[in-house]
């Protein structure tokens, strides 16, 4: 079983922590604007990769400084699917797909970073209420905001980009700021959920992949835009 | 001779007993062993009879199952199983009697229907392996979903319901169909993401609570609505919860404006796997919310909250639904979209709160189950004969296939709640709660958009039933070994319209008192 | 307050000025020989802009016939502007010699007005590279504004006040790993790229139509108004810089005018900015320029960054939603 910090006689200021895991859990916000603010997909896919490295630290700083140690498997299992193993499917299958033009995104760049933009703010106002409930929070105040954020941003990346890849990607990105809020804000779920859950993602993002993979064979693209099949 | 014949009947009950026991297991374990024997073996007459079998025994222990807790004297509340994440009460065992009965019914089905494709090489042997393999599968996660405590686990029970079947939604491989499975995977992951959300957010504020009592934080559902518990939980954080638990699970239940991928998956999957999403998939993403809306209502929030949601989004849908039905080119997404109007209607009887409207919406739950699996396998049959979906180039199937046109009409009289179908038994029961409640206005509502669905349904169906066909078709039903299943169906579908039988009504009291304390 | 105090404070802002002033062509000088060192040439000396200002004001001056009174009087208001907002912020001290006049909304101000007369030179002239860049620079420039607005916000709301003066005296205490102050700070590094007409939104070494922004304004201007102009430029890159250094990377600058506490502030000042300065040209060195069309991307992550910030601010425990 891995340490946690009281087994070393250490004692952290709860402050400090706090600190650790705002940072952390800010540049998971940033990751998603990132991808929001670039248009090649194999840089999302690297985004997507450190945007779940930086989850990965949260989950561990949770497990080592509060000494939830269930965590410590969740840390590794979010290190195992989202850092490494959806990273590289999706490059694998990066390299199977019809190389591309970057089609015209729906909404351009500056446009969608400013919806990012009034989504934070969003963010911000759904999660305020609670903030100022004054609970006792097990850890980070921020961080709740920074998920909700997470969450919107990755539904905006869906409806922004209309490439299939993308939208697996903001799918990926709804599911970090989702985990974030589950191990930042009640000190992780019960370890079964979680395992259910990365379970889940991770079939989730291996059938988006084959899907993928098959629209890219019937319509020699993977523009979202041509499936117009079905509609009344 | 009385001596053996004691010793028998102690035996019998104790059997049924054991059986009542361990029925919560099996119900699990047997779609699940299924599948895993569909997906080693592959053989056609193997998996046909090892899923017909399966099906048999869940539908045996379902019926066992519902025994148990209908025999429950009333106020104790029964037992959870390994360490509280399984656990039955009345709705999780109405909601197992759904879905255990339908798929036994949809399992007959496809023998005769994807028997019929293969025998026509419409797809291969890998494919029929993965039928099989994808259709227990599903089974177990619906059922996974219906006697799920944690809350978490009902999650990715639902989850992984969408999982196991938008494979089956994109069987064919053309087009449409991976256009549709796309849509399905993508919408139906990405709203299920909000009902965890909603479910972090529950447990959020009920660890509070249970910090403050000193006990470890629990997922379990049994727990959160202890009235120690959930009374004490902040209100602020559970109405957000609700509302994303309301738009996640709301969109695996068809609930309008998230219901957009709902006519197309459910038109384009294979039709005895339609009428198991139309059927009974839904309702399994119904029961999920039904159990926030449970919890809200226990907590200091109140039901009033989750009641006018639900309400809303219930009229809803069932306004955005009917001009689709009016205008629909497609039988199929016709059929689809009466669905999204009957969730309307159940939604609408939970939101209107009265014990007579809940028990309505529950019996329409189940009634709506019955009828549409019937109505998909009649057209089911008709689309194997004519080989389109278009309600423009079918025309005159009571003279080619003149029983399916006949059961194609009860269905369709049945769906539209025509007397003596039970799906006008329950929709009578919300519409008199509705204005028995002075909810004129929502009682009218209905009742108008109701009889404009009607009127574009039938005049639909009529045209499909008669005139002259467009192409000579040799005369002749190709599925004939549905009608076993049709039959049975179609018997169910008028006994419940005449009258509900002492255990069921016993069961949906149970029930009503679930949905709402 | 007696003579001695208003002599030295006299001092202070005097030296700031002439510092100011001179040290200016001395950063330019140094980027450009980080950027010749990272392309593997010798480059010329840092002393060279040097040169190069004596050598223009030393040249004849040709003004198109067509032209009207701004464009001679357009050089003399962009040198003076940048003199001004020379003595609005603080170098080495804290203090402010002209504090009581303005605080950061008045520096942003005062860059809009060089920038608004530096656009109708370019347009003056009636060449057709002139009106170009001009249009090109007021439109990034109504990205660049507000976002440069919110980077400074962020800060001036931990301090309580927009006086620059204030928040440099408050700074020390700033945890500069904080997650708003980080975002903020990256946001106003892409704004001193941009402002200072940097790769990759601008390239200050080039004549190329298809990229100028800057240079395409100034390309009728010769003789001691092209060297007025470029000392300005220099200068306000060095403006931007010890923004940068001061505001974002508070720490050593001397809130007493004591002889010691100078001298110590005003090396690590140099050295701040020497830091920065390196920091900007290894930008240039290693990224691409963008298209034009691109650099609204550029500039909206900065903003959204800003903004960012500013919101985390105050969830952090902020004084409150008072300013959104």
């Amino acid at each position: 079983m891995p340490f946690c910090s009281l087994d070393f006689g250490l004692h952290f200021d709860p402050q400090q922590v706090a600190r650790v895991l705002d940072f952390f859990a800010t540049f998971i916000l940033v990751c998603s604007l990132l991808v929001l603010a670039t248009e090649r997909r194999h840089v999302h896919v690297r985004i997507y990769a450190l945007q779940s490295l930086s989850l990965a630290a949260v989950a561990f700083s949770v497990a080592f400084f509060n000494c939830e140690r269930h965590i410590f498997i969740a840390t590794a299992l979010i290190f195992i699917s989202k850092v490494i193993v959806i990273p590289v499917l999706l490059g694998r299958l990066m390299t199977r797909l019809i190389p591309q033009q970057p089609v015209k995104p729906m909404i351009n760049i500056p446009s969608s970073l400013l919806f990012a933009a009034v989504l934070v703010l969003i963010a911000d106002y759904l999660t305020r209420n609670i903030l100022s409930a004054g609970h006792e929070f097990e850890l980070a105040r921020s961080v709740l905001t920074d998920s909700v954020g997470v969450v919107l941003l990755g539904l905006l990346i869906m409806i922004a980009r209309k490439k299939a890849l993308t939208q697996i990607i903001g799918f990926l990105t709804m599911e970090n700021g989702l985990f974030l809020t589950g191990i930042a804000i009640t000190a992780g779920m019960p370890l079964i959920v979680e395992l259910g859950v990365l379970f889940d993602v991770l079939v989730a993002a291996f059938l988006m992949g084959v899907l993928l993979y098959r629209i890219s064979e019937t319509f020699d693209s993977i523009d979202v835009e041509k499936l117009t099949k079905l509609k009344e | 001779m009385a001596q053996i014949y004691d010793i028998l009947r102690d035996g019998f009950s104790y059997a049924v007993g054991t059986l009542q026991d361990v029925s919560i297991f099996l119900i699990l374990l047997v779609p699940l062993l299924s599948a895993i024997l569909c997906g080693v073996i592959g053989k056609k007459r193997v998996m046909e009879r090892t899923s017909v079998c399966a099906a048999f025994i869940t539908a045996l222990s379902g019926m066992a199952l519902v025994s148990r807790v209908v025999a429950m004297p009333p106020g104790t509340s029964p037992v959870p199983r390994l360490g509280g994440l399984l656990y039955a009460d009345a709705l999780s065992a109405y909601l197992v009697l759904i879905i255990c009965f339908i798929s036994l019914m949809i399992t007959l089905y496809s023998l005769g229907y994807i028997g019929y494709e293969y025998s026509i090489e419409l797809f291969g042997k890998a494919k029929l392996r993965q039928y099989y393999f994808l259709l227990n599968l599903f089974v177990f996660t619906m059922l996974l979903a219906a006697v799920a405590n944690n809350l978490g686990v009902l999650w990715v029970a639902v989850e992984a319901t969408t999982l196991a079947s938008a494979f089956l939604v994109g069987f064919y491989n053309r087009e449409e169909s991976i256009e549709a499975a796309w849509k399905y995977l993508i919408i139906g992951s990405v709203g299920i993401t909000f009902a965890l959300f909603g479910t972090v957010l529950v447990y959020f504020s009920a660890l509070s609570v249970f910090k403050a009592l000193g006990s470890p934080g629990t997922l379990n559902w049994t727990d959160l609505v202890n009235p120690s518990i959930a009374t004490q939980m902040d209100p602020h954080i559970l109405k957000l919860a609700f509302i994303f638990v309301l738009i996640g699970y709301g969109t695996k239940a068809g609930l309008a404006p998230m219901h957009t991928w709902l006519p197309d998956a459910h038109s384009q999957a294979p039709t005895p796997i339609s009428a198991l999403l139309s059927g009974v998939l839904i309702n399994a993403a119904m029961y999920g919310i039904l159990r926030f809306h449970h919890l809200l209502a226990a907590s200091p929030v109140g039901p009033e909250f989750s009641s006018n949601l639900l309400l809303f989004f219930g009229l809803l849908s069932i306004a955005v639904a009917t001009p689709f039905i009016m205008v629909q080119k497609d039988y199929k997404r016709l059929l689809a979209y009466s669905s999204m109007k009957h969730m309307g209607i159940i939604a609408t009887g939970i939101g209107l709160g009265t014990p007579l409207a809940i028990y309505g919406a529950l019996l329409h739950i189940l009634n709506h189950a019955l009828a549409k699996a019937f109505i998909f396998m009649s057209a089911g049959n008709l689309s194997l004969k004519f080989k389109t979906k278009e309600i423009a180039l079918v025309k005159g199937i009571a003279k080619i296939l003149p029983m399916t046109s006949a059961l194609l009409l009860l269905g369709t009289f049945a769906i539209m709640a025509v007397p003596p179908f039970n799906l006008f038994v329950s929709e009578f029961l919300i519409l008199s709660a509705s204005f028995l409640g002075g909810n004129f206005l929502v009682g009218s509502l209905v009742l108008l958009l109701v009889v404009l669905a009607f009127a574009g349904f039938i005049f639909h169906i009529s045209h499909m039933i008669l005139g002259v066909p467009i192409k000579p078709l040799p005369p002749g039903e190709v599925n004939p070994s549905s009608f076993l299943p049709l039959s049975i169906l179609l018997g169910l579908v008028i006994l419940l319209g005449l009258y509900v039988p002492g255990p069921l009504h016993e069961l949906l009291q149970q029930a009503t008192k679930l949905v709402k304390p | 307050m007696n003579f001695a105090e208003i002599g030295l404070n006299v001092l202070v802002a005097l030296s700031q000025l002439i510092l100011f002033l001179l040290l200016a062509p001395l950063v330019t000088g140094w980027v450009r020989k980080v950027k010749a060192f990272m392309q593997n040439r010798s480059g010329p000396g840092v002393w060279q802009p040097y040169f190069d200002l004596v050598k223009l004001l030393r040249k004849e001056v040709v003004v198109s016939q067509t032209t009207s009174w701004i464009f001679t009087f357009t050089p003399y208001l962009v040198f003076t502007v940048m003199l001004a907002i020379g003595l609005l912020i603080p170098f080495y001290t804290s203090l402010v010699p002209l504090g009581f006049i303005g605080d950061a909304i008045a520096v942003i101000y005062l860059l809009a007005l060089a920038r608004f007369f530096t656009a109708l030179a370019g347009l003056d002239a009636a060449s057709a590279f002139g009106g170009l860049g001009s249009s090109r620079e007021m439109s990034l420039a109504a990205i660049i504004e507000p976002a440069m607005m919110l980077a400074i916000f962020t800060v001036a709301v931990r301090a309580g006040s927009t006086s620059l003066s204030t928040i440099v005296q408050h700074s020390g205490a700033w945890d500069l790993l904080a997650p708003p102050h980080l975002l903020a700070s990256i946001g106003f590094f892409i704004i001193v790229i941009a402002e200072t007409g940097r790769i990759p939104v601008d390239n200050p070494a080039t004549h190329l139509e298809l990229t100028m922004i800057h240079e395409a304004m100034i390309l009728e201007y010769s003789g001691r108004y092209l060297a007025l102009i470029e000392w300005a430029s220099s200068m306000k890159l060095l403006l931007f810089l010890t923004l940068l250094a001061n505001i974002f990377l508070p720490g050593g600058i001397a809130t007493q005018l004591t002889f010691g506490s100078i001298a110590i502030s005003l090396g690590i000042f140099l050295l701040k900015v020497l830091v920065l300065a390196t920091l900007v040209a290894l930008v240039e060195c290693s990224a691409a320029k963008l298209r034009l069309f691109r650099v609204p991307d550029l500039l909206a992550a900065s903003f959204v960054l800003s903004l960012l910030a500013l919101v985390l601010y105050f969830l952090l425990g902020g004084a409150g939603h008072a300013i959104l």
